[in-house]
């Protein structure tokens, strides 16, 4: 019983784990926008970021070392460095997105300016990572995240045309109101909002803090691929909202407010507070997971003593690598700048970032010294360079389609 | 010979500038400075509807009150934005100049709205909630004919 409880527990986890500010924000702008016919770009990342999550993670299991000790060690301070400032720089810009959505989503709940919100995130970040157990951390606040299903059932209460929404899936168009390389942009905003880095750091470190076993990784696959697709759905659903009540009036959202308001159409004051505090947490675990990811990369590519398992004065150096991130993560919003911009440069940036984070996971996990017989399969180096060439065109891209379409004006 | 490579790096970096700031120009500014007024006009609408949206979901008392509130200091950012981006239009002609003027007070008085319903939030304001969202959807009727006339126009 209690193992059913815990693979129960894990599968929300993964669940309410999956969604970030980038999918309230971009979710909702593409569903507005284009209607579901980009969904099958979350389906696409969805596989991506199951894939290299899950690697990053074995690769961590066998070996007992994070990844990034790996890849330092592996391919050199050279392509090291490179992967460690692409990878710190994403988390630091994922970062302060993330406090952000917290600050905004708490705005909707109080109506009190989100500058005010801002430092008390952050020093509720900084308390939680300094005070609270990593499994408490890992499963608690996510769980509460999962109150963002509150957007797929006011999906089911919308009464939609569904054979309307499946052909938007089905067969994706751009409305003539709509250039096709904003299509495209923000396609590969998506990509990288789904793909996002401190995914796969965070898990590898996580298989180090938790000390997993060969069962604990067993379970923990089975956790991401069951409850990643479930989290998917209900990213989906956001942008499913959008296009039932904002599409056919042809707003362009711009603001969390718009988000939500076909939750509260539908759902009134009790759904709306739901999946308010889906917001909160969702945006609350993403800071956490993204502060953490900062402190890892940094203390795994320089050897510093780091985790959470060992006690602060142990880790001295890692913890104080969070707290300077956080600091600068508020500083960036201070400057005055809208969280929801901030949000969507990250996940094209991340996307630009994909191979330097992604590459050397791959080279890692087909080392036989570090992985043993237990190097990667056939078919899943197979679909791995499959996607590594989808994340090098989705790189490639970025930056031009986000000059030519105006970051998606 | 590494003098060569080097030219052929940047006159394909000065190739690859230029084709983005083509398409650029292509994207971002289409339709002319008419485009440019029916982007500013549906920013607007965008902003008008949510407003009339959240507010009417207020007085059936769907939505909290701080989400209303903060759905109007968001949509009043957005429509200052589009009244700003309207104004800044260059303009070809005496024709153009007055649409111009005649969307940029169109967008004025959707921001005046946006204001009068956060006072009647903060009950600082006697207008009746009826009143309001008949306004509003004036308002929204006007921006929409300026939006077809821009459509319309050469």
């Amino acid at each position: 019983m209690t193992k059913v409880l815990g693979l129960l527990l894990g599968l929300l986890t993964a669940i309410g784990g999956f969604i970030d500010i980038g999918d309230l924000v971009v979710e909702a702008e593409v569903g507005s926008r284009f209607g579901l016919s980009l969904a099958w770009v979350v389906i696409v990342g969805l596989i991506g970021v199951c894939i290299f999550v899950q690697m990053s993670g074995r690769v961590t299991a066998v070996s007992k070392r994070a990844t990034f000790e790996i890849i330092r060690e592996r391919l050199g301070p050279r392509i090291g460095a490179a992967n460690l400032g692409a990878s710190f720089l994403i988390n630091l810009l994922t970062l302060s997105a993330e406090i952000g959505g917290i600050a905004l989503s708490l705005q909707l709940a109080s109506s009190v300016s989100p500058f005010l919100w801002i430092p008390l995130a952050a020093f509720a970040i900084w308390l939680v990572i300094w005070r609270v157990k990593f499994s408490v951390l890992q499963n608690v606040v996510p769980l509460f995240g999962l109150a963002l299903v509150g957007f797929g059932v006011a999906v089911f209460l919308l009464s939609p045309d569904w054979g309307a929404l499946l052909r938007q899936v089905a067969q994706p168009r751009v409305s003539p109101d709509e250039h096709v390389s904003t299509y495209w942009y923000f396609a590969v905003s998506l990509f990288g909002s789904a793909m996002t880095p401190y995914q796969v750091t965070f898990y590898s470190s996580a298989a180090v803090e938790e000390k997993w076993s060969a069962e604990q990784i067993t379970r923990s696959r089975l956790n991401v691929l069951m409850g990643y697709p479930v989290g998917a759905l209900i990213s989906i659903s956001i942008a499913a909202c959008a296009a039932i009540v904002l599409m056919p009036h042809h707003v362009n959202v711009s603001s969390l407010t718009q988000t939500v308001l076909p939750v509260a159409q539908v759902g009134g004051v009790l759904l709306l507070a739901v999946v308010l505090v889906g917001m909160v947490a969702a945006t609350f675990g993403a800071a956490l997971e993204s502060t953490l990811a900062s402190g890892y990369t940094i203390a795994q590519f320089f050897g510093w003593s780091w985790g959470k398992f060992r006690k602060p004065r142990e880790a001295a150096r890692f913890h104080l690598t969070i707290i300077i991130t956080l600091l600068i993560g508020i500083g960036v919003l201070m400057t005055g700048v809208d969280p929801v911009q901030v949000t969507e440069i990250a996940v094209v940036f991340s996307a630009i970032a994909l191979p330097l984070t992604y590459l050397p996971i791959l080279v890692v996990a087909n080392d036989p010294s570090y992985m043993g017989d237990r190097v990667n399969g056939r078919v899943l180096n197979g679909f791995a360079m499959v996607y590594l060439v989808i994340v090098l065109v989705a790189s490639v891209a970025g930056v031009p389609l986000m000059i030519i379409t105006g970051a998606g004006a | 010979m590494r003098s060569r490579h080097a030219t052929a790096l940047i006159r394909a970096c000065a190739v690859l500038l230029g084709a983005t700031m083509v398409l650029t120009g292509c994207v971002t500014t289409s339709g002319g400075p008419p485009g440019e007024l029916q982007r500013a006009l549906q920013r607007a609408d965008s902003a008008a509807f949510t407003v009339q949206v959240s507010f009417r979901q207020l007085q059936a008392g769907r939505t909290l009150p701080t989400t209303a509130e903060t759905t109007c200091e968001n949509m009043l950012e957005q429509a200052q934005t589009a009244q700003h981006d309207a104004s800044t239009v260059s303009v070809d002609n005496a024709a153009q100049h007055v649409l111009r003027a005649r969307v940029a007070q169109a967008i004025a008085a959707t921001a005046s709205l946006i204001v009068s319903v956060q006072d009647y939030l903060a009950h600082t304001s006697t207008a009746s909630a009826h009143r309001l969202l008949a306004q509003l959807g004036s308002n929204r009727r006007l921006l929409a004919a300026l939006h077809r006339r821009l459509g319309s126009s050469p």
